[in-house]
């Protein structure tokens, strides 16, 4: 395995690794003990979600008034919450599915734990359309069912119920992709456990992998149809998810430009992120080797990317806004700038366009302590981009009769707090209990960059 | 074949009007049953039975059949029944509604005076009615007693007072009905020593003797406002609680409506900014001392101009220019002018009358009713304090009075009163002054009870009971008659002086019966004595003192919704915005914005006002076009026993008040401020108070509109849409707005609560901006801070042809009708408010929480038309469907096409100045159809082409 290192191909794995010693790294957490700092996140992140389930239970047993919403701002953290979740979800799918159709090689070590942020994310967005309704209970009523009240059938013409679509394909085809791609993980995991019932748990969740190559062929074409189904709707999710504001009449809402200002954000959100996680899992789970500081590199220059997609998407708006003499569309912007919220446009301002501009320098791709920062004003600029977008919208409209302010009440606050708490548990518990490296996938580049002939 | 059973004769006959289920749907036990039919019915029970199990929280409500059938109640009919509304001095001609014997709409009575308006005040007396800390029946030392043992007690009590040598006091507001004036009369001369003394904390008594001295009778001026071309107001709010303000309304609206030949110009000046003065087409702020240089300035012009010497007066430059200019546009009008002016001191009563006469106003816009008041109206209690003090007094009768709450040294009548050993409060509602009563004789509502009035335009107006007394009361009047010795109901009593005093005016044409079945049915006797000018006494004029100082003054006023605090209970009221602040459940400090900056205060400081040794704590309003040195509080609250709504709300300011020359100093008191560091935010329903620049209000000036009535107004936009048209209904329903007609005075929003079951929220949930109200009137300043104008708007759901809010439910809540309207339908809906995020005028209401309707005796007064509507739920204005749904029933039923004129929504049907036109626009005759067409129609925000029903007619102030 010796041999010249590729002098423009960086390896993907580092270290001299052979086929077995990576099963064993990467199967590790599956049987072992986990370490005191998982202990440690776990109960934190369980508390939270557990104050959470309390503030949802409150609030669906006495009204949605328990939060700070009122007759003129009628969506606040809650669409806000939704929406940064779902942005978050997107880079999973983007990581596996654009990334393996353009055959990017890097993605193998990140792509798993992206997918799984994924489907956590967007369990995380799903629950606020749900609660954010005024009767729950009722949300069935959104599904087109058969059902016995006459003629009754929903409104194809509204883009919540494009959303019902867009979050429910999304979220089963993101969960089967994912699904696919563990198998012959799980496989190798039901051969290599000395438990009998983990050996039965994941016998029983590999559906028969025995790694002949007819499995293999069929396994990967499977992967590639997903990923064909998959990558439009990267692209369609977060446009549905923007259509809600953009179908709307409300100046600052009412805009073109939203599908592919929402998608870049979405991208910029999702690989903010899996940035954030990746860096404390690859500390914490001592998987430095395999996600490496080439990885971190290479999803800096796509937050950088698209982090000045959405600031130049700002900047458009206001342009539009001037351009538009339309003088409510005006007002917004200005609003947005100047007026009671302008903190939260400024920090959005800081955050997304500002900080990003200094991965621009290597020395900062490389430095991981320095892109965690950087990720996490990210992601608070990704949320409070949402939340400029429908509160400072919403507050001063058409009839300034109506203007009104908007603030959260701590049943929102822990509500969005239990979100975290609900991600973080699920992330822990799927870091434990399988793979969260792509066994399969590593392997084929376990060699990568570090010799001629092995691709 | 089988053998049928049956248990009664209809069940025999099967009924004509079909089953309650078509026949041959799960009929399980007769015929023959497919595989099909077995399945069906399998799969009915399986999904049905968890479901109606999952159905056990409605609890079983027992409905029992009336024994005996009444033939005018017809369950879901409702009936309606003329009576007269008690709650201010104008007596406005009421119809309330009753459904299975509930009262559960006031609407006002189109034949009477008032013309079928009614206020804010009028339209909530029936949720007072239900209110259920009203006194349940009498009391003896705080102890409920049977009325028998009242009696007994009140009577030996009047025995001994009598025999003691004290005298009865009878403490009763002054009252216009015939027969409670002869209740009292008959009181005072079977009991020996009777005083009868009348008290009103918020009295005219300075108008009333003005008049008296004046024109010979001691009585209210009425006005023919309609007549007039110019009317100058001097602190007085008369389209919003002075005298008369429906009838008032009314006549301000027809004689600036732009259809008659003149139209009325008017010029307030005041110095707070009353919902008059909004509308004004000038509106000067003075401070009180202030208006009183200036009325005596005009005084002495005007006199100087009818040839009569005065001494002269010094004002300052500026004054004597309002002076000249006003004296001048009072002069030119003469004969079509008045003068009103509400500032309680007889000396500018006196002169305003004086200025009226010689304009030659008097008969022609300023009358002299023939009615008289009694008692007697004072505003000084002091005496009586002083006999009580001095143990002279041995009973005491409240009646409709409560002087411990607002009386200005209330505390001191409250320790007077205990020297006297009888008191008596003949209140329903619970008063401070009932507290400290040995009896309470609790009255009924007046929707309980018989009465009658006088009324200003001569007629007799009858008011009877709706429902049966809810509680064990007694009419106050009747307690005097059982008192009096006298064995009649009050009822009789009535129809007795009726026939005395009234039917011997009708020159018998008819029969007393038929004669009396008219009235009550009308609510109105055919019989009146018209108001005249009265007989001038002349007299010398003498200029009213006015005071150089311009200091910090204190004026107190009524607001709209509470008036002198009597209506502090009612929760409508209470939530009710102002028409001008738009506050809500509270008073406050009102200050001008430049006395505000004087004084650095900003809205929601608490400030503490001085007047001598007592002192209230109120926070700051700011209010654009207050005079400077000024600070306006309201009276009426600080109320402490009247029941949950009202106690503790806002401070009681009647302590702070003095008296001069007998009458109460309302207007220029001097006071102290100091800021206590507090803070307190006001629940306000409106916080932005400019159109930004916006084409929202449309306005023109007269002189503009007179030479083109499109003026002020915009070209129609071209309609384009990229959707196929709308399904055409038989009818399409249309909304048109008069701003120049609407005054704000907000009934219709109270109308609109009471007959749409719209909940009350609450203080802290108004702060949240999440009132519920369907209709709202938005008021926006412009101009300069200090002398603003002001423009009110009605708003409510415009029911857009293209609603943005049906587009985006994702359940198909929101839907149109064929008539054209938007509806909602409550049960479809989840809840997501997408609608309401997506509506541009911010119509939509959201069910945040279940709001309360536990109080059974409360629930009574919902309509059961419109369904309550539980939390989690949108609503909106559905522009009274239910009576639209009536309208069509009635003309079906009359088998005779549906007129526009058959629907009156509840908003239109109260608006004291016709300012809403409903209506069908399929039918080109229609009025709704002529003002849509009218070059004065816009449609708010036009450019988003969604196309509403509601539209609006320009605004037209004569700007000189």
């Amino acid at each position: 395995m010796s041999g010249a290192t590729s002098k423009f191909r960086k390896p993907l794995v580092e270290g001299e690794k052979n086929y077995s010693q990576v099963t064993h790294e990467i199967l590790a957490p599956l049987e072992g003990k986990p370490t005191r700092g998982w202990y440690g996140a776990f109960v934190i992140a369980f508390i939270a979600f557990a104050i959470g389930f309390a503030m949802v239970w409150y609030q669906i047993a006495t009204g949605i008034g328990v939060w700070g919403l009122n007759k003129t701002v009628g969506w606040a953290w809650d669409i806000t919450n939704f929406v940064f979740w779902v942005g978050i979800g997107h880079a999973g799918t983007l990581i596996s599915a654009i990334l393996l159709l353009f055959r990017q090689k890097w993605r193998t070590s990140i792509n798993r734990a992206a997918e799984a942020m994924t489907i956590f994310a967007v369990i995380c967005a799903a629950l606020f359309p749900l609660i954010h309704m005024g009767r729950p209970w009722l949300a069935y009523w959104v599904f087109p069912y058969p059902n016995t009240r006459g003629t009754l059938w929903v409104n194809f013409r509204s883009p919540l119920l494009w959303d019902v679509f867009a979050i429910s394909t999304y979220f089963i085809i993101s969960l089967t992709f994912w699904y696919i791609g563990l198998i012959p993980d799980l496989a190798t995991a039901r051969d290599k456990v000395k438990t009998a019932w983990r050996c039965r748990l994941y016998g029983f969740l590999s559906m028969g992998w025995n790694g002949s190559t007819r499995c293999w062929h069929r396994y990967e074409i499977l992967c590639l149809i997903l990923a064909g189904l998959a990558t439009p709707l990267v692209v369609s999710v977060h446009s549905i998810v923007s259509m809600d504001f953009a179908t709307a009449v409300i100046p600052g809402w009412h805009t073109t430009l939203f599908p592919p200002y929402f998608v870049a954000g979405a991208v910029f959100s999702g690989f903010a992120m899996v940035l954030s996680l990746m860096i404390i899992t690859r500390k914490v789970m001592a998987m430095e080797s395999y996600i490496t500081v080439n990885h971190l590199e290479a999803m800096c220059k796509v937050l950088l990317l698209t982090g000045m997609m959405v600031g130049f998407a700002y900047m458009t708006e206001f342009f539009t806004a001037w351009y538009s003499a339309n003088p409510y569309e005006r007002f917004v912007f200005i609003n947005r700038a100047t007026g009671p919220y302008a903190w939260a446009f400024w920090t959005m301002v800081f955050c997304n366009i500002a900080v990003p501009q200094v991965l621009w320098f290597k020395a900062v791709r490389t430095n991981p302590t320095l892109i965690f920062i950087i990720s996490i004003f990210v992601n608070i600029g990704m949320w409070f981009e949402r939340f400029v977008i429908i509160t400072t919208s919403l507050h001063r409209d058409f009839l300034p009769s109506s203007w009104a302010m908007y603030s959260p009440t701590w049943v929102e606050k822990g509500t969005f707090l239990g979100t975290f708490g609900l991600f973080f548990t699920c992330f822990l518990l799927f870091i434990r209990l399988l793979p969260m490296i792509s066994l399969g996938e590593i392997k084929s580049v376990l060699h990568f960059g570090k010799g001629a002939g092995h691709a | 074949m089988e053998r049928e059973y049956w248990q009664s004769v209809d069940q025999k006959k099967p009924a004509s009007g079909g089953a309650e289920f078509p026949e041959g749907h799960f009929d399980l036990l007769s015929g023959s049953k497919t595989r099909r039919d077995f399945l069906s019915i399998l799969g009915f029970s399986v999904a049905t039975v968890p479901l109606l199990t999952a159905c056990n929280r409605i609890p079983v409500q027992k409905a029992v059949t009336y024994l005996k059938k009444y033939p005018e109640i017809v369950p879901g009919i409702a009936n309606w029944y003329a009576t007269t509304c008690s709650g201010c001095t104008a007596k406005c001609g009421m119809l309330i509604k009753t459904r299975e014997g509930r009262p559960i709409k006031a609407e006002g009575n189109p034949d009477c005076p008032s013309l079928g308006g009614l206020c804010a005040v009028g339209q909530a007396s029936v949720l007072s009615l239900y209110d259920s800390s009203r006194h349940s029946g009498p009391q003896v030392n705080g102890k409920p007693a049977s009325w028998e043992e009242v009696d007994r007690s009140i009577l030996e009590s009047l025995r001994s007072s009598n025999a003691g040598g004290k005298k009865v006091v009878v403490l009763a507001k002054p009252t216009f009905s015939p027969s409670t004036k002869r209740v009292l009369q008959l009181f005072q001369s079977k009991n020996g020593n009777v005083e009868l003394i009348g008290f009103e904390p918020f009295s005219r008594s300075s108008a009333l003797a003005a008049l008296g001295k004046t024109h010979g009778r001691a009585t209210l001026p009425s006005y023919r406002l309609d007549s007039a071309e110019l009317v100058v107001g001097i602190e007085v709010d008369f389209l919003g609680s002075w005298i008369d303000p429906v009838g008032l309304s009314k006549q301000y609206s027809k004689a600036r409506s732009l259809n008659g030949t003149h139209f009325l110009r008017h010029v307030q000046l005041e110095s707070r900014m009353s919902l008059t003065g909004s509308n004004a087409d000038e509106r000067i702020p003075l401070s009180p001392q202030a208006l009183r240089r200036v009325l005596s300035g005009i005084a002495q012009n005007i006199a100087s101009r009818a040839g009569k010497t005065v001494q002269p007066v010094q004002i300052s430059a500026s004054e004597s220019g309002i002076v000249n200019r006003i004296s001048n546009e009072l002069w030119e009008k003469r004969g079509k002018s008045a003068l009103l002016c509400d500032l309680n001191q007889l000396d500018a009563q006196v002169i305003v009358n004086q200025i009226n006469q010689l304009l030659g106003n008097f008969g022609k816009t300023v009358l002299v009713p023939k009615r008289t008041p009694l008692p007697a109206v004072r505003d000084s209690l002091d005496e009586l304090i002083l006999e009580m003090e001095q143990g002279k007094v041995g009973a005491l009768l409240f009646l409709d009075t409560n002087p411990v709450y607002n009386y200005r040294a209330g505390e001191r009548f409250r320790t007077a009163m205990a020297k006297v050993p009888l008191r008596v409060s003949l209140s329903g509602e619970r008063t401070e002054t009932a507290v400290h009563c040995t009896h309470v004789c609790p009255g009924n509502h007046f929707l309980e009870s018989w009465n009658d009035f006088e009324l200003a335009s001569g007629s007799y107006a009858i008011a009877q009971p709706t429902i049966q007394p809810l509680r064990a009361t007694r009419t106050a009047q009747e307690s005097l008659l059982v008192w009096s010795g006298v064995n009649s109901s009050y009822y009789q009593f009535i129809q007795d002086t009726w026939r005395a005093q009234i039917y011997s005016k009708s020159k018998g044409l008819s029969a007393f019966r038929e004669f009396w079945d008219k009235s009550l049915h009308d609510g109105l006797s055919p019989v009146a004595s018209t108001p005249d000018s009265g007989s001038y006494v002349g007299g010398a004029i003498t200029l009213p003192k006015a005071s150089n100082d311009d200091g910090l003054q204190l004026l107190v006023y009524e607001k709209i919704s509470l008036r002198d605090g009597s209506f502090a209970n009612n929760p409508w009221l209470q939530e009710m915005p102002d028409p001008v602040t738009k506050v809500t459940w509270d008073n406050y400090a009102q200050i001008g914005v430049a006395t505000a900056k004087k004084l650095e205060l900003e809205e929601g400081m608490v400030v503490e006002i001085q007047s001598g040794d007592t002192k209230i704590s109120l926070p700051v309003q700011v209010q654009p076009g207050g005079a400077e040195n000024l600070v306006a509080v309201a009276v009426g609250y600080g109320r402490e026993v009247c029941g949950p709504a009202g106690d503790g709300v806002g401070a009681n300011v009647f302590p702070l008040l003095s008296l001069s020359e007998g009458y109460l100093v309302r207007e220029g008191l001097p006071v102290t401020l100091r800021a206590t560091g507090q803070r307190y935010s006001l629940a306000s329903t409106q916080t932005h108070h400019s159109m930004e620049g916006r084409d929202i209000v449309r306005e023109t000036s007269l002189a503009a509109y007179r030479k083109d009535p499109g003026a002020g107004n915009k070209k129609r936009m071209p309609q384009e849409s990229m959707w196929n048209g709308l399904p055409k209904g038989e009818h399409a329903w249309g909304v048109a707005v008069d701003l120049n007609r609407c005054t704000g005075c907000s009934g219709c929003l109270v109308s609109c609560q009471a007959e749409n079951n719209v909940p009350v929220v609450g203080r802290e949930e108004v702060k949240n901006r999440r009132e519920m109200h369907w209709i709202r009137l938005d008021r926006y300043y412009s101009g300069a801070e200090d002398t603003p104008e002001v423009v009110h708007q009605p708003i409510f759901c415009a029911h857009c042809d293209h609603a943005p809010c049906e587009t985006v439910c994702p359940v198909l809540a929101t839907v149109q009708s064929s008539d054209g309207l938007n509806q909602q339908v409550y049960n479809r809906c989840v809840g997501t408010r997408y609608c309401a995020n997506n509506c541009p005028y911010k119509v939509r209401r959201f069910n945040w929480f279940n709001y309360p309707h536990e109080d059974p005796m409360e629930r009574m007064v919902l309509n059961p038309d419109v369904v309550v509507r539980t939390r989690g739920v949108m609503e909106k204005c559905s522009l009274c469907i239910q009576r639209i749904q009536e309208g069509k029933l009635r003309a079906k039923k009359e088998k005779r096409p549906l007129k526009d004129s058959d629907i009156k929504l509840a908003c239109q049907q109260s608006c004291p100045s016709d300012a809403i036109v409903f209506g069908d626009l399929n039918d080109p005759e229609s009025p709704i159809s002529k003002a849509v067409k009218s070059p004065r129609n816009y449609v708010l925000l036009e450019e988003l082409n969604v196309r509403p029903r509601v539209s609006f007619m320009t605004k037209v102030r004569d700007k000189g």
